[in-house]
């Protein structure tokens, strides 16, 4: 089970839209998956969770070191399949070390 | 427009929102299944919203008027916050009817090249300006002066998102966008003002660094906590002749709770209302990459949210909570307490620290400066605006008690014109008049002289440079 947030500035807007596409995602490689939405104000304090897909750049790190990405290319479009690949192989690998 | 009033009587906002939503995605293309599911998140938002809000203000709303009457804090707004906001907006027949018919006009402004900004992929945020659209509407009594006023408002907007793309670029390091959301960059002709009179006097700039700060006020951001933290207090000081009675403790702590809990519930519910407009910026998105219309040099409109997390924009933006909220209770005249929107005032600095290129101590200066004169316009409109609330259904308990939206309200600018466009009599003319003829000037200024406007906006010289000569070579 991979335990996923999403977050961005009030964890509504782009959230919603990325989450929706990491969900399409996941459905389609068959991982089980569970989501949270998040602010980028919370990520530093998160825990319990295997990684972090954040809307747009932000230089915060999360204090338990959980893993931190920067989804901003399935939103604008440009890069987005580089990222899809990237959010792959980090699902895969965390899924891996979990066995 | 009389049908449209009918169905909204008969149906409700729950309905019928959701319905022209989906009859606007079926018309631009959006697959029919996808549609259907952001359509019926839309309706189930809404609803949501209406039972949060009425539980909201149902316990704070007595809380805080007893605070009014038990202390000298006259403070009876009470800040729902941005979402809230924008579904109350997009319940009025006013914000459904420019859904629409916005979504044409500004297909018109970017290919008539009025402006290089495509807004549609940001078709959420115009409930940003539509707010005071739907004001104006009201207090003229008047729909047609509403939808022009919202058009007029709309033009304001791409100006500043055009001004802004250049420098926005830059800074956040993002290609080919822009803001355009009004409550996000409204602020940027006051940092540029700043930032103009700081390179005339030659002051030094002084660098802070955004990491030690964000750890020290980062608290700030926990909107959970602050919620919390908030109700408590407000509770405390409307309770606090009767503090000896244990009974008086409970009430008080289930406001804090109650506080928090919104705070914690919003996300997730305005996330719903939200999928049934994304289907539209994103099949436009995607459409405008893919070359179909051909265009050089443009912007696309993206959500704020994507500039939030950027180290400046969220150090000045957490700075800035604890001296709003401080200056909101000593300042003669305000009206508002800032709860709801607090957590989202890193949205409301965008374009100062766009203009001030992340330098966080200008930027905190410039929003210090602002956002007090801000509130008073927002103390003007709450009525008003409780006004619009209450007549899409939202319950707001009788004693006083009012509500708007600290990061959409506070918008000098568009209070001037909504003040201009309102005025009594002839007034009103004169107003709408000047408004109008300040903005063209204002735009073939800009036409005219773009690389200094831009320059003072906050792009360097080699940016620009590097630009333009990419386009050049394509």
């Amino acid at each position: 089970m991979l335990r996923l947030t999403v977050a961005c500035g009030g964890g509504v807007v782009t959230t919603t839209l990325v989450t929706d596409q990491l969900i399409d995602i996941l459905k389609k490689q068959r991982i089980s998956h569970t989501v949270t939405p998040a602010k980028i104000t919370q990520i530093a304090n998160i825990q319990d969770q295997d990684l972090i897909v954040v809307t747009g750049k932000t230089s915060v790190k999360n204090v338990d070191e959980i893993p931190i990405m920067i989804g901003i290319s399935l939103i604008t479009g440009v890069g987005s399949d580089a990222f899809i690949d990237e959010f792959l192989k980090t699902v895969k690998k965390i899924e891996e070390g979990k066995k | 427009m009389e049908i449209l009033k009918t169905f909204l009587d008969l149906f409700g906002a729950t309905i019928l929102v959701p319905v022209v939503v989906f009859i606007l995605c079926l018309f631009l293309k959006v697959g029919v299944k996808k549609a259907f599911r952001g359509a019926l998140f839309m309706g189930i938002g809404l609803t949501a919203f209406n039972i949060i809000l009425g539980a909201l203000m149902g316990t704070l709303g007595p809380v805080v008027m007893e605070m009014v009457a038990n202390t000298g804090i006259n403070l009876p707004v009470i800040d729902v916050g941005w979402a809230p906001a924008s579904m109350i907006v997009f319940a009025n027949k006013l914000g459904i009817f420019y859904l629409v018919f916005g979504l044409g006009w500004n297909l018109v402004l970017f290919v008539t090249k009025v402006t290089d900004t495509f807004e549609p992929t940001d078709i959420y945020n115009y409930y940003q300006f539509l707010f005071w659209a739907t004001i104006v509407a009201i207090v003229t009594d008047n729909f047609w002066l509403g939808v022009v006023s919202c058009m007029f408002m709309n033009l304001l907007q791409l100006l500043l998102a055009d001004l802004l793309a250049p420098a926005i670029q830059e800074h956040y390091d993002y290609e080919g966008v822009t803001c355009t959301a009004f409550g996000c960059v409204q602020c940027a002709p006051m940092a540029i003002l700043v930032r103009w009179i700081i390179i005339k006097l030659k002051i030094k700039e002084v660098k802070l660094d955004p990491e030690t700060l964000r750890e020290k006020f980062g608290f700030w951001g926990e909107p959970v906590s602050m919620g919390l933290v908030i109700g408590l207090v407000i509770a405390i000081v409307a309770k606090f002749s009767d503090l000896g009675i244990v009974a008086t403790w409970a009430d008080v702590l289930k406001t804090a709770i109650l506080t928090g809990a919104i705070m914690a519930l919003y996300p997730s519910v305005s996330g719903l209302f939200i999928k049934g407009l994304l289907p539209i910026s994103q099949t436009l998105n995607t459409r405008l990459r893919s070359g179909e219309m051909k265009r050089k040099n443009f912007n696309i409109g993206i959500d704020p949210a994507v500039f939030f997390g950027e180290g400046a924009t969220l150090t000045t933006g957490l700075i800035l909570i604890p001296i709003i909220l401080g200056i909101s209770i000593i300042l003669p005249g305000n009206l508002m307490m800032p709860l709801a929107d607090l957590p989202a005032m890193p949205f409301m600095v965008i374009g100062i620290v766009t203009v001030m290129r992340g330098n966080i101590l200008n930027s905190v200066i410039t929003g210090a400066i602002w956002y007090p004169i801000a509130l008073w316009c927002n103390s003007d409109i709450a009525p008003t605006f409780t006004e619009a609330a209450k007549a899409v259904g939202v319950q707001i308990p009788e004693g006083g008690a009012m509500v708007s939206s600290f990061c959409i309200g506070s918008n000098p600018i568009l209070w001037v014109v909504y003040k201009a466009w309102t005025a009594a009599g002839s007034m009103q003319y004169i107003g709408i008049a000047v408004t109008v003829l300040v903005y063209l000037a204002l735009l073939i200024q800009f036409k005219k002289h773009r690389r200094a406007w831009w320059l003072a906006a906050g792009a360097s010289e080699e940016f620009l440079d590097a630009k333009f000569a990419a386009e050049k070579t394509e």
